[in-house]
């Protein structure tokens, strides 16, 4: 029994191929091992879940913990609670090469954990964070446990430990057209787009609609966060969501509110739709958009008193989108934006100017004593928004505010060595090109776009980028036109 | 006077109040010497111009420009001014509308056009060529001067297909230009002008300073100061210069003088108007009709900033009465005046705003406003130090900036780049939003039998097809 649960895997470096026939073979051998002697198994399943690691043994472990959850309550020895705790020892240590073959008893688990059916949301929240991040370090694929992590943590309020999963931008989804599988599941090099598949069974089936409310929730962590940037790169992609003619769901256009909102307290200015969004849709956007377009372009425009009048004209619409306090972060954010705007104008002021020349986004007034002024500056250099320092001149006691001049001198090491991590993540990106590449070039159009090419290089006819056009031609008279002689 | 002062108050008012041009003072030409300059229909809109601007001149311009009327055959203008003088000097004999010229006038012109037409389908008739050039060159020559440009400048074009030398292409052209140039349409007449300037033409420097000085208006016209002032700057005056120029029907070379004289003053540094103004022997003649232009240049160029305002200031009034520098003056002059300060400011790393204000605000008006201004449209790379007063210059720091935006660069594309890919990944998975409704419409409509069945990779039906089966 021990050997065969502690056969896998083997001692010493050995090849994919081998790996590969070992791994399956070993699956096999558990099953029926469990399936075959239960009744002799079973007893001992307290000593085996001490003795086999779950982080070297991992299919076995899991078929521990499997067959355990799955035995009737009063012939299983070990009681719930120990074996929640192996479960989560197991989640959190598992070998993610050798759980890619057993993908599907893996997705059972860690949905029983969604459900809750193991521990309580918080925790939960914590977990399956972490085992996302197990499975594919990369999170290049967004998978089924993603949408349902966003939504446990949203629900719960355990936003914090999301971050790590949700701040690594997905690229890929399950299930995309001519998506190759590796020769070899264990493939270490291969793309997490390869394996994490239904086939494999790491990930369930994912819609348009999960994937847009996993980027919407997102958008909404990170707002409550008060992640400003990162809450407009995430409702901003669902707002782009690729659409064929324009027509938008009701997602995509509370997304869309938001983005501007958003967009509005992280970069200071109105956001721009990119080039890539149908036209059809970026009009659409602006019919069913248009209280936070025009909150938008006041925004833009500086004036605090507009931007106030404009806030309270809509006020309603903010409180049936469930907006109002998003709308109260962009009043907010409109002085801070004016001082930011100062330090393109001075280099010292004393606060009673910037007084004078802001004003409050919340009250359409200037801020009435110099010490608000203070306090607000302060909170914004500390916030780090701001690069400056407040003084007091020595003569009549003044204070005053210096811009310090943006971003920081690079010395040629410090430049460098960002240099350097600029240059990783494009070859990182260079990879995830290269997987795309691959996909596409699988698509049957395309191999059949190759061979016809293939087949008109063999006729000799190569030297004819104009696709046929010289042949066609015969004279070209100014008079008459083209004459074809075909 | 007494009497005539609350008309032209009225008059001036009512001008306020539609936003034109009021020139409070006396410029400094003399208007009959100022008109002498000009020949054809441009006197007329000049006069009428500075009646409706300058409050000085006004009674006397309209007057002249009542008689410039009355001595050509467009009805239509001398009601124009009428309606002027009727406001500005009610009590003037001016002040009376001749109804007996108007019918006289109405009644000939009739006349004319009604004769030249018929003189122009004998002549088709006949089918001479030149017959029919020269009629349809009357028939636009009468209707220019009676000021029914559309038609005139339809009858030019029809000699088009008559004419047979380089001259006579040429002077088609011209006359399209000169109704154009009336009509203000500037596209027309910068068309125009290629056709002309296109070929070769006998007399070439003539040609060459019309089509530079109505290159320049044109561009300066649509506001392309730098294209203009470079035209201005091309024409070649030569040895024999005269005053009395071929142009004079458009503009006078006084003029030429001051627009190139401006425009280069606002678009160029201070090299470059070494070079192109001062040194350039060609344009030479023409700058020394307006000498303080030429002064103003070399004020500028010997850094003596406030010296060059002070002279483009005095002769304000002037040029706010030309037709066609009227609309851009306060903005070329704004351009002069923020080039001045960022010159003055250029060799200092720190400047106090209390010398700036005494260079370029004797009046003591607020300077910071106007720097803010600059600063913010990026004219003056510098910021304010309100504690110190003083203005602090933004030493560019080329590497930083470099660095900047290397690290930017790359990160908006890789941002850029996994955006795409993400969109073509969630296309290949199927995931577009499409519109529900359009397919249950076009299943409505009967559109089920489409044959055309699409499976994805894993075999099952795509989308549109499960809702239209």
């Amino acid at each position: 029994m021990d050997q065969v649960l502690l056969a896998f895997p083997p001692d010493g470096e050995i090849s994919d191929k081998t790996y590969d026939t070992e791994v399956k073979k070993h699956i096999n051998r558990v099953e029926s091992l469990f399936r075959e002697q239960t009744s002799v198994v079973l007893p001992a399943t307290p000593q085996l879940l001490e003795l086999v690691n779950p982080s070297v043994n991992s299919i076995s472990f899991l078929a521990i913990i499997n067959t355990l959850k799955h035995a009737d309550n009063s012939t299983v020895p070990v009681s719930r609670s120990e074996l929640t705790k192996h479960a989560l020892r197991f989640l959190q240590s598992f070998d993610a090469r050798q759980i890619r073959y057993v993908g599907e008893s893996f997705l059972h688990l860690v949905r029983e954990v969604i459900d809750l059916k193991w521990i309580p949301g918080p925790q939960a929240v914590q977990v399956l964070a972490a085992v996302i991040l197990r499975l594919d370090s990369t999170g290049q694929v967004l998978t089924s446990t993603h949408c349902s992590l966003a939504e446990l943590a949203f629900e719960s309020g355990q936003l914090a430990p999301v971050l790590p999963v949700i701040e690594k931008p997905y690229v890929f989804v399950p299930a995309m057209a001519d998506q190759s599988a590796p020769q070899y599941l264990c493939d270490l090099s291969a793309s997490p787009a390869s394996y994490i598949s239904h086939k494999t069974g790491l990930t369930g089936k994912l819609t348009k609609d999960m994937v847009m409310h996993y980027d919407y929730l997102c958008g909404r962590i990170f707002s409550s966060l008060r992640k400003w940037d990162e809450a407009h790169a995430a409702f901003g992609r669902v707002v782009t969501f690729p659409t064929s003619d324009g027509t938008l769901t009701q997602t995509m256009i509370d997304a869309y509110k938001k983005w501007m909102l958003t967009g509005n307290i992280a970069l200071g200015r109105r956001p721009e739709l990119p080039p890539y969004v149908h036209p059809t849709a970026s009009r659409n956007y602006g019919v069913m958009g248009k209280p936070y377009l025009d909150l938008a372009t006041v925004f833009a425009s500086g004036s605090a008193p507009d931007l106030r009048s404009e806030a309270e004209k809509s006020a309603k619409t903010w409180e049936e989108d469930g907006n109002f306090d998003l709308v109260k972060e962009v009043l907010a954010a409109a002085q801070k934006w004016a001082i930011m705007d100062l330090s393109n104008l001075y280099t010292r002021l004393s606060l009673n100017l910037v007084r004078e020349l802001t004003k409050s986004g919340q009250t359409g007034e200037s801020l009435a004593t110099e010490q608000e002024v203070e306090d607000l500056i302060r909170g914004m250099i500390e916030s780090g928004m701001l690069r400056a320092t407040l003084t007091q001149q020595h003569s009549d006691g003044t204070k005053c505010l210096a811009f310090l001049s943006r971003g920081e001198d690079l010395s040629e090491e410090e430049f460098a060595s960002k240099m350097k991590g600029s240059v990783d993540s494009l070859k990182a990106l260079g990879h995830t090109v290269e997987t795309t590449n691959l996909r596409l070039t699988m698509n049957k159009d395309y191999a059949k776009h190759v061979l016809r090419d293939q087949k008109r290089q063999e006729k000799g006819d190569t030297n004819d980028p104009g696709i046929g056009f010289e042949q066609s031609i015969e004279d070209e008279d100014l008079m008459t036109g083209i004459m074809h002689t075909m | 006077m007494a009497a005539v002062r609350p008309g032209l108050e009225a008059f001036f008012d009512q001008i306020r109040l539609r936003g034109g041009t009021v020139v409070e003072e006396t410029p400094k030409f003399d208007l009959e010497l100022y008109i002498q300059s000009y020949t054809g229909r441009t006197r007329f809109e000049r006069l009428l111009t500075i009646g409706r601007c300058c409050i000085p001149l006004c009674l006397e311009a309209l007057k002249a420009a009542v008689a410039e009327a009355k001595r050509g055959n467009d009805v239509g203008r001398y009601k124009e001014v009428y309606e002027c003088i009727r406001i500005a000097a009610p009590s003037s004999p001016e002040g009376l509308f001749d109804q007996a010229w108007v019918d006289r006038v109405t009644r000939e012109n009739r006349a004319q056009t009604h004769r030249l037409e018929v003189q122009l389908k004998g002549y088709k008739n006949n089918l001479v060529k030149e017959s029919i050039r020269m009629g349809n060159e009357d028939l636009g020559r009468h209707f220019e001067s009676i000021g029914e440009l559309a038609s005139a400048s339809e009858a030019y074009s029809r000699m088009r297909p008559d004419v047979s030398t380089s001259k006579q292409i040429e002077d088609v052209g011209k006359h399209l230009i000169d109704v154009a140039l009336q009509q203000r349409d500037w596209p027309m007449v910068l068309g125009s002008l290629a056709k002309i300037t296109s070929i070769p033409s006998e007399d070439h420097k003539a040609l060459q300073q019309y089509s530079k000085v109505v290159h320049g208006i044109a561009f300066m016209s649509l506001e392309q100061y730098r294209n203009a002032a470079t035209a201005f700057l091309q024409i070649n005056a030569g040895k024999h210069f005269k005053a009395t120029a071929d142009y004079s029907h458009i503009a006078s070379p006084n003029d030429v003088a001051v627009y190139g004289g401006l425009l280069a003053l606002a678009t160029m540094d201070r090299q470059e108007l070494q070079i192109h103004v001062l040194d350039n022997q060609n344009f030479r003649p023409i700058l020394e009709l307006e000498s303080h232009i030429r002064k103003a240049i070399s004020h500028f160029v010997n850094g003596r900033y406030s010296a060059c305002l002070a002279i483009l200031e005095s002769y304000k009034p002037d040029y706010l009465l030309d037709i066609y520098l009227q609309e851009h003056l306060p903005r070329i002059y704004s351009t002069i005046r923020r080039k001045c300060i960022v010159e003055y400011c250029r060799p200092f790393s720190r400047i106090t705003i209390g010398s700036l204000r005494e260079a370029f605000c004797p009046a003591g008006e607020p300077i910071i406003p106007e720097l803010v201004n600059m600063i913010r449209s990026g004219v003056l790379k510098a910021r304010i130090d309100n504690i110190d007063e003083v203005l602090v210059a933004m030493n560019s720091n080329p590497r930083k900036a470099m660095q900047a935006m290397t690290l930017e660069r790359t990160r908006l594309y890789e941002k850029e780049a996994m955006e795409r890919i993400r969109r073509m990944s969630l296309v290949a998975a199927n995931m577009e939003v499409k519109n529900a409704k359009k397919l249950t419409a076009a299943q409505r409509a009967g559109q089920e039998e489409v044959t055309d069945t699409w499976f994805d990779n894993s075999g099952d039906p795509m989308a549109t097809v499960e809702s239209q089966a």
